[in-house]
């Protein structure tokens, strides 16, 4: 019993370690943590603008078996979680995102629940013109260049509940595809069309989702 | 869209393999809703028949006439190539040449879906403005049981039918409704409104009167008629039409009205005799004309939630067998754990129950087992045919075809109208992790229609739901890369670090990246919305 008891106080105390030997610290270090401050700082998400391990919830090192390079995932106490691709030297963060739970399982919530969701629409402050131009500031901001891709398309995020109830959400998600991306393409089953995905919000207008598909580490092509 | 229900050959000029579109022609315009007639002649059994429009699948056939009904309406005006591919049982397609045709329809609706829950968005485009435009729902005993309307100054129709009739009842679920909106030009329309009156002031012939319209006497309205001749000077004579014959010899009466629909109502009111002929856009329409109408048919899904996963395997022998029989344990345990989060009744199907695939009776009892109303996931890992519509052991198997009927997911054509999708058991997920299964019509037996775009879900608010599988051969054992890619998928999207709110897109991106040699040669298909998360 005292064996477990000091396994979790040094879990709770020392999570990355727990989770990861030498060479994912020094991943997480060195490529991970000063990342994710350049990129919050990019999109001005300045809450936690200087995260350090101890503001690492988990996180988590894959690297490839068939190549030097790793998948990597980081989540920090504040609940934004981001990816991480390396490919020999070069790395970049592939994905972002922040946790929003409010809409989780309304398949079956309570009326309640479902009447807080609603109301949580009320706060939208962006509509389909304004939500575009500040996820294209961000597009740029994150070292984009709109000639590479074809024009966006937005839609405003929505939930499904229980017997037909449904509504919109506060968020706005976009995306581009590369230039190079046939419009017949882009519904046709394929999986590695080069693209961009955004979704922001219409509550404090900050960057909750990001996403890069198919390009090449750092660049648009 | 595909329409019959046996399975025939055409043959074309006697080589083989070989498939032609006979109509339309090349360079052709086009309006309304067309039939593309199509012949094939190959060496094996016809499978199916692919339909593309700008190289992107629009229709499929895989029995009955080869003929497609394409409403024109729903895609832009302009150039559009046009393509068809055939199929034979040894999984061998054929193209037909590429013909071009131009569109044009004065009135369109570019995001036009046939499945939907609360509500139809309708984004229609027309080139007649100011213009009224009205639109009509029609149940399947032809009855309008909604109509709604308005004007546009710039040729722009952004409204939704909230699902429910005049009465403002909800319509029923898991039925069909077939929608018309019909536009027509304001300046047109008071002409004809105008035309409309003398008309039934002067004749009373007419076999059709308004709803509601009391019908004029035809011996009052002949007198007057007499009346106003008989007075008219010689000069005003000269030019006076002839006179109709008197109601004795007119052969109908008002006793034998047939009461117009309201869409008909609304053609004549804007001057378009008959309104059957444009109903689909049948007709057409013509660009630049003073009235047109699109349309098409919707099937009304019944509510559904997500609910939990079926896990089925075939067995396999050695070390590998292991292999893949740890990973199902891994699995299933991931799901369990994630079940805590994203809420009660998504775990696995069957008392956490791994389906081992041996014999005919292990897949009726998996197939059986996949209409239980709490089943709404599936992940297969096992064997598929050359062409994607059978799914199984080495000995046995699940057509799509099959599947689609006991789900009660199939295409089903509107009375006189155009074929929808309808739905009665839809799918949240469902991976068919085999060879080719990515290539035939398993997403339809599983509600997962291939011809609707990512953004038909958005737009319509439906339940989201994705539909995995391999366009290709794909080999299953120690040193290749696919099972790795699916090990990979699985571990990424059932990421608790990510709080299982990674999208589909995502996770297979990662498994491409971790696995690029699975995909190089044989591409992952997904059809659905690849914004799908585990807790959707």
């Amino acid at each position: 019993m005292k064996i477990v008891t000091t396994v979790l106080m040094a879990l709770l105390l020392f999570p990355v370690l727990a989770l990861g030997g030498e060479k994912e610290e020094a991943y997480l270090k060195e490529k991970m943590i000063p990342m994710a401050q350049e990129f919050m700082k990019r999109v001005g998400l300045t809450g936690d603008s200087q995260p350090g391990t101890n503001k690492v919830l988990k996180h988590k090192v894959d690297y490839f078996d068939d190549r030097p390079g790793c998948l990597a995932v980081m989540r920090l106490t504040n609940d934004y979680i981001f990816s991480f691709h390396t490919e020999k030297n070069q790395t970049e963060i592939w994905t972002f995102r922040q946790i929003i739970k409010t809409y989780y399982a309304l398949d079956d919530a309570p009326k309640e629940k479902i009447d807080a969701v609603k109301a949580l629409n009320l706060k939208n402050k962006l509509n389909d013109k304004t939500a575009l131009k500040l996820a294209e500031k961000y597009f740029k901001l994150l070292g984009h260049k709109e000639e590479n891709f074809h024009p966006p398309r937005i839609h405003q995020s929505y939930w499904v509940g229980k017997n037909d109830v449904w509504g919109n959400l506060p968020y706005y998600e976009v995306e581009w595809y590369r230039k190079d991306v046939k419009e017949s393409d882009r519904n046709s089953g394929i999986t590695t069309l080069p693209e961009v995905n955004m979704t922001v919000s219409g509550i404090d207008s900050s960057l909750l989702y990001y996403s890069r598909h198919s390009l090449p580490i750092g660049s648009d092509f | 869209m595909p329409t019959g229900f046996f399975r025939v050959q055409i043959p074309t000029n006697g080589t083989l393999p070989a498939v032609r579109i006979f109509s339309p022609t090349n360079n052709q315009i086009v309006s309304g809703t067309i039939a593309v007639g199509v012949g094939a002649q190959i060496t094996n059994q016809l499978q199916g028949v692919n339909l593309y429009l700008d190289d992107a699948l629009v229709g499929f056939i895989d029995s009955g006439g080869i003929k497609f009904d394409l409403d024109t309406s729903h895609f832009a005006n302009g150039s559009h190539t046009l393509y068809v591919t055939a199929v034979d049982t040894a999984n061998n397609e054929v193209s037909s040449s590429t013909i071009t045709l131009d569109f044009e329809n004065s009135v369109r609706w570019l995001d036009a879906d046939t499945l939907f829950q609360s509500f139809v968005p309708i984004s229609v485009e027309s080139d007649i403005f100011p213009a009224d435009w009205s639109v009509f729902v029609e149940d399947t005993n032809g009855v309008t049981i909604r109509t709604f309307s308005g004007t546009t100054l710039d040729g722009i129709i952004q409204t939704s039918w909230d699902g429910t009739d005049d009465s403002s009842v909800a319509v029923a679920d898991e039925a069909l409704y077939k929608i018309t909106i019909a536009v027509a030009s304001q300046s047109f329309g008071n002409f004809s409104m105008m035309s409309s009156s003398s008309l039934a002031e002067s004749s009373s012939a007419s076999s059709v009167n308004n709803v509601g319209q009391v019908a004029p006497d035809p011996m009052t309205a002949y007198s007057e008629l007499l009346e106003n001749y008989s007075n008219a000077p010689d000069n005003i004579k000269m030019i006076y039409p002839p006179l109709p014959p008197p109601p004795s010899l007119v052969t109908e009466n008002s006793t034998t009205v047939k009461e117009m629909s309201p869409l008909e109502t609304f053609m004549s009111q804007h001057g378009t005799s008959n309104a059957r002929t444009v109903m689909f856009a049948d007709s057409p329409s013509g660009s630049g004309g003073s009235s047109g109408s699109t349309g098409g048919a919707v099937w009304r899904e019944a509510p559904w939630n997500s609910a939990q996963t079926v896990l089925a395997r075939v067995p396999i022998s050695g070390a590998f067998g292991t292999v893949v029989q740890n990973f199902f344990l891994q699995l299933r345990d991931l799901i369990v754990v994630a079940e805590d989060t994203v809420g009660n009744n998504r775990g696995v199907f069957g008392n956490n129950s791994i389906y081992v695939l041996q014999s005919s009776g292990d897949l009726s009892d998996l197939t059986n087992n996949l209409a239980n109303p709490n089943a709404r996931a599936l992940y297969f890992y096992g064997h598929g045919n050359t062409n994607g519509n059978v799914i199984g052991t080495t000995t046995a198997g699940i057509r799509a075809k099959d599947l689609g009927a006991l789900l009660g997911n199939s295409y089903k054509p509107f009375k006189n109208g155009p074929l929808t999708i309808i739905t009665h058991k839809p799918f949240s997920f469902v991976f068919l992790d085999g060879c080719n299964t990515g290539l035939g019509n398993f997403p339809e037996a599983f509600g997962i229609p291939k011809v609707a775009t990512s953004q038909s879900y958005e737009n319509y608010h439906k339940h989201k739901r994705a539909f995995m599988g391999w366009g290709g051969v794909v080999t299953f054992q120690f040193s290749t890369p696919n099972f790795d890619w699916s090990q990979k998928f699985w571990s990424k999207w059932l990421d608790d670090t990510e709080a299982y709110i990674i999208s589909l897109h995502d996770a297979v991106e990662a498994a491409n990246q971790y696995r690029p040699s699975a995909t190089n040669s044989t591409p992952m298909m997904i059809y659905g919305s690849q914004s799908l998360t585990w807790t959707d």
